[in-house]
């Protein structure tokens, strides 16, 4: 496990040996892997690599059978979802998940509103607690709108976005929530170029002025290599190889399980 | 799944009318042929006799929609949430205590016991990812724990609460009792303020995401687990209340009462769009008014099964009630 | 088959009949089952079923003691909750416990599946106290009596009761309805046909269903065209409901309406507005109670304490003696025993035994002969489908909320 040079901060997630099986399938076999604070890394691997499940016990989807999970030097391995998002860390969905039945900036005052410490009384006590928080959230909300030009839209329902339009209102959504660290699971799939291209300079300038750190999944390898400061290679549930884009590029392990069954698939 | 009437544009044939509006003027050219026919003091003696049924069945299934909405579980054992309301509060007037704040304690007793039915069996299924099946067995089984406890405790005769049930208000040829209209307008206003409340409200935009997407949800922040807890002491509160209204104004109840209105219930929030707090009042006054209607011209035996055949005329025509809409999700 | 083939040998080798009721026969231990209504709808019903029979069987026992005769009868209970398939398994339970004969129910489809799904394959005698005529839908086999007043004679009472009132039928418009079962239809039924047959009017009838929340529409039907009077054939719990609702239609008056025996009661329960009942008059199965045979069981009844009386509780009383006398008759507490002797209790024309006489009945019952016994509630003499031909009826009014009997009256086919 080392540290990226001229990184001397903790890094900020920390997997180590963890395992998950559903029923006799082992998904994750003993990942570990730590992220460094502020870093763009990509998660690359083959189907059934075990990508979404590390994902979804990382963010309290699912609870992994052994090893430990930290952030920010915290456990937080079993901690129900919202726990995980009050703490700071956020993802998004590989299908991209609005409500859709509601409006784009209710979908972003919801995020804006699960503040932590926020429990069943503070929910209803809200209310009463007058207009001030409420306006603060909206500013934000609007402001955030704003940032990824779906302004216009604010007033509109979420499910008569389209699927880009989805795209940008999810990461929207995600900053809402005041992340650290934030997961973006395939977050260029259903998007064209332009777009994607967008959601990443966007990323980036997250990354540069609020210093959030992001880990996301990717297959399409020119992106990667363009895009990631630092690379994670899963295979059959565990960690095979990290490091710069290009160490895993030259890396034989890495061609072996993934970069010839990318280039044929893309 | 927990609509709004607003929601989403629809791309049927009738969007350019919201449903309410064009369920009104249907209602509303019905009763001026029925008056043609029948006159106007029967026809309108009749519509407020399926207002009032309206107001006792629909009050009764918001909370039957709230939960199917948010937590698709078809709950069988609301229907008993009814006639344990009624009951508790049955039971503390018979202490003495002065009935309003009797039923003001079984609401509370209500909602804590539906609290602590989601923290012992619902949300051990929750954890488990139990079927549709599975979840709809064990209301079922909550129902009939809950209907024989409450007869173990007060017995199987009749009971009621005492109050005046025979005065009435006459609005010129018309009447309707005094009782009658408290529970009617009393129930419409808490459906109204269900509704708002959803739409409006932190907990109830909090309550719409969870139906819309749990996971979704989840990731935003929202504490689900409080949520669904919250969910079901609202939906506890609202069987209760609609318990004692329909006890106090019917006059007389046994312990069976709730389950027997169950499938009214049904009816009325399936009509309305299963998910919908205004629906299950629309669906609830088509019902009502259906049915009523129906004495006009029909023996009043073949009642219950008008209700059921204009159940059924609705869903051929809008299969997912007034207010259903198609998902605008992908 | 043995046992009858041994009596046949005894009369035609003519020994005495005297021998027979002298000579020590095998002792009687007859068990008989109460199929009583402690819950549901006729609940109130229950405890005076009760004790009327449990106190026949001891009158009955003890007569029997007292003339020499060997019979022992004892009871066994279970409540048949007002529904049919509780009916049915709580007539197996007492059948399970060697009931002989079966008492009651009250509610007449708790009796048709008890005689389908149990008796009339067994052959065991019920005695129902439903008094609706759709008990005789079924082919029972001889093993339903009733001693208790069918809804075709009461459509008759009922019949007499509103002209006592009105003093003609002739013209008079009634309006009839009633709660959706088949009591309230055989019984709505005969009294239209009945009312007719004597040139009054009908409206109606308004049928309800009882599981309905409101039944304003009903009573505005009810009310509609101010009727002469009104039939409302109902149970206690729902005409609590249906009785709010004629009131609030502001049309109703209690004076006109006329009620059968589902809807007496010797003080009227407190939720039935007393405004839909007070006034109102009605008929009932009746006893006749200037008998000294009514003496001596008033007697019983008072000396018991316990449940007050109730409409046809003699003719429990009346239903568990001649179970103990066609016994006797048959020399068995075999159930087809008891049923192949019923009427040889009940002959028209042979000699007349009351209640104060049951000692004497026994004697003669045991000897052989063919008697005609006369219960409290009155004769018998069942016609071939084991109905009473003639009944006794109170016509009653509700006078601040008690029965009060206004007078008796017989209504005979």
């Amino acid at each position: 496990m080392t540290h990226s040079a001229g990184s001397p901060a903790p890094p900020i997630l920390v997997v180590e040996d963890v395992h998950k099986s559903f029923g006799g399938v082992r998904a994750v076999a003993g990942a570990s892997f730590a992220l460094q604070r502020g870093a763009i890394t990509a998660l690359i691997g083959p189907n059934g690599a075990g990508k979404t499940t590390l994902f979804d016990l990382i963010t309290g989807f699912a609870a992994p059978d052994a090893g430990a999970i930290r952030f920010e030097g915290k456990p937080i391995e079993g901690l129900p979802p919202h726990s995980v998002t009050r703490r700071g860390l956020v993802r998004t969905f590989q299908l991209t998940r609005v409500f859709a039945a509601m409006t784009v900036l209710d979908n972003m005052m919801l995020a804006g509103r699960g503040q932590p410490g926020e429990g069943l009384l503070q929910l209803i006590a809200r209310r009463t607690a007058g207009q001030r928080v409420e306006g603060e959230v909206r500013e934000r909300a609007l402001a955030a709108l704003h940032r990824f030009d779906l302004d216009g839209k604010a007033g509109d329902y979420a499910g008569t976005l389209s699927g880009g339009q989805r795209k940008l209102l999810e990461l929207a959504r995600a900053l809402m929530t005041d992340p650290t660290l934030v997961l973006l699971d395939e977050p260029m799939a259903g998007v064209n170029r332009v777009l994607g291209s967008r959601l990443l300079d966007d990323v980036e300038e997250l990354r540069r002025t609020a210093g959030m750190t992001f880990l996301f999944v990717e297959h399409d390898m020119d992106i990667v290599m363009r895009r990631a400061d630092h690379v994670i290679v899963m295979a059959e549930g565990a960690v095979i190889a990290e490091g710069s884009p290009d160490a895993i590029r030259a890396d034989p392990r890495v061609i072996d399980a993934y970069l010839g069954q990318a280039r044929s698939r893309t | 799944m927990i609509e709004e009437a607003s929601a989403p544009p629809s791309p049927r044939w009738h969007s350019r009318l919201p449903p309410a509006a064009w369920l009104a003027l249907v209602i509303i050219a019905a009763l001026a042929l029925l008056a043609g026919v029948k006159g106007p003091v029967e026809a309108g003696q009749a519509t407020i006799n399926g207002l009032v049924d309206a107001g006792y069945v629909a009050l009764g299934a918001v909370g039957l929609t709230l939960i199917f909405g948010i937590l698709r579980i078809i709950n069988f054992a609301h229907g008993d949430f009814l006639t344990l309301g009624a009951y508790v509060a049955l039971m503390i007037a018979a202490s003495g205590l002065p009935i309003w704040l009797a039923a003001a304690l079984a609401i509370l007793v209500t909602a804590a016991v539906a609290a602590a039915l989601d923290k012992l069996v619902w949300e051990p299924m929750r954890r488990m990812q139990t079927s549709t099946l599975q979840l709809l067995l064990a209301a079922i089984g909550i129902a009939l724990v809950l209907r024989y406890t409450i007869q173990f405790f007060a017995g199987s005769q009749v009971r009621s609460f005492g109050q005046d049930i025979l005065s009435a208000v006459n609005l010129g040829p018309w009447h309707l009792g005094t009782l009658q209209l408290v529970a009617l307008l009393a129930g419409i206003a808490l459906i109204v303020a269900v509704g708002l409340g959803l739409r409006f409200t932190a907990v109830g935009k909090q309550m719409r995401a969870l139906s819309d997407n749990m996971a979704l949800a989840e990731v935003t922040g929202i504490d689900t687990r409080g949520a669904i807890r919250l969910t079901w002491i609202v939906a506890g509160a609202l069987a209760a209340i609609a318990g004692i209204l329909y006890a106090a104004a019917v006059g007389t109840i046994n312990p069976n009462f709730g389950s027997l209105i169950l499938l009214s219930l049904f009816t009325a929030a399936v009509l309305g769009g299963i998910g919908n707090a205004y629906g299950a009042l629309l669906g609830g006054i088509v019902i009502g008014l259906a049915q009523e209607w129906s004495t006009l011209f029909l023996n009043a035996r073949w009642k219950p099964a008008v209700g059921f055949a204009i159940l059924i005329l609705t869903l051929l025509v809008l299969p997912r009630g007034i207010f259903g809409r198609v998902p605008a999700r992908t | 088959m043995l046992r009858r083939l041994m009596m046949g040998t005894l009369f035609a080798t003519g020994i005495s009949l005297a021998a027979v009721s002298t000579a020590p026969a095998d002792p009687i231990n007859l068990t008989i089952g109460k199929l009583l209504e402690l819950t549901g709808p006729l609940s109130e019903t229950g405890p005076s079923q009760d004790k009327a029979i449990k106190l026949a069987i001891d009158y009955a026992n003890k007569a029997a003691a007292a003339a020499g005769v060997d019979i022992k009868a004892a009871d066994v209970g279970a409540d048949v909750q007002g529904d049919p398939q509780a009916a049915l398994s709580a007539a197996r339970a007492l059948v399970a416990k060697g009931a002989s004969c079966l008492i009651g129910p009250s509610i007449t489809p708790e009796s048709i599946a008890i005689a389908n799904g149990l008796t009339i394959q067994k052959k065991i005698t019920i005695w129902p106290v439903g008094t609706s005529m759709r008990l005789r839908t079924i082919k029972d086999e001889g093993t339903i009596f009733r001693t208790v007043p069918p809804d075709s004679l009461q459509a008759l009472a009922l019949v007499a009761g509103i002209i006592d009132k009105l003093g003609t039928a002739s013209g008079k418009l009634v309006s009839i309805a009633y709660r959706n079962e088949p009591y309230g239809e055989g019984l709505a039924k005969d009294f239209k046909a009945a009312w007719e047959a004597k040139g009054g009017k009908t409206q109606g009838p308004v049928v309800f269903d009882p599981n309905q929340a409101t039944f304003d529409s009903e009573a505005g039907e009810i009310v509609a065209n101010n009727p002469d009077a009104y039939v409302i054939i109902d149970y206690p719990d729902t005409f609590a409901k249906l009785g709010a609702s004629l009131v609030r239609t502001g049309k109703f008056d209690a004076t006109k309406l006329f009620v059968p025996d589902a809807l007496a009661f010797s003080t009227v329960p407190g939720n039935i507005p007393a405004q839909a009942i007070e006034g109102a008059r009605g008929t009932r199965g009746g006893t006749p109670t200037d008998t000294d045979a009514y003496k001596v069981f008033d007697k019983l009844w008072e000396t018991a304490g316990g449940a007050e009386h109730f409409s046809l509780d003699a003719n429990s009383f009346d239903s568990t003696t001649l179970c103990m006398l066609a016994a006797v008759a048959g020399k068995s507490a075999d159930p087809a025993a008891i049923q192949e002797h019923v009427r040889a209790v009940t002959t028209p024309g042979a000699p007349k035994f009351y209640l104060t006489t049951l000692s004497d009945a026994f004697k003669a019952v045991a000897g052989g002969e063919k008697i005609d016994y006369v219960g409290v509630a009155g004769a018998f003499e069942f016609a071939a489908n084991g109905d009473p031909t003639i009944s006794r009826f109170d016509i009653f009014e509700y006078r601040a909320g008690k029965l009060a009997v206004l007078k008796q009256i017989d209504a005979a086919k």
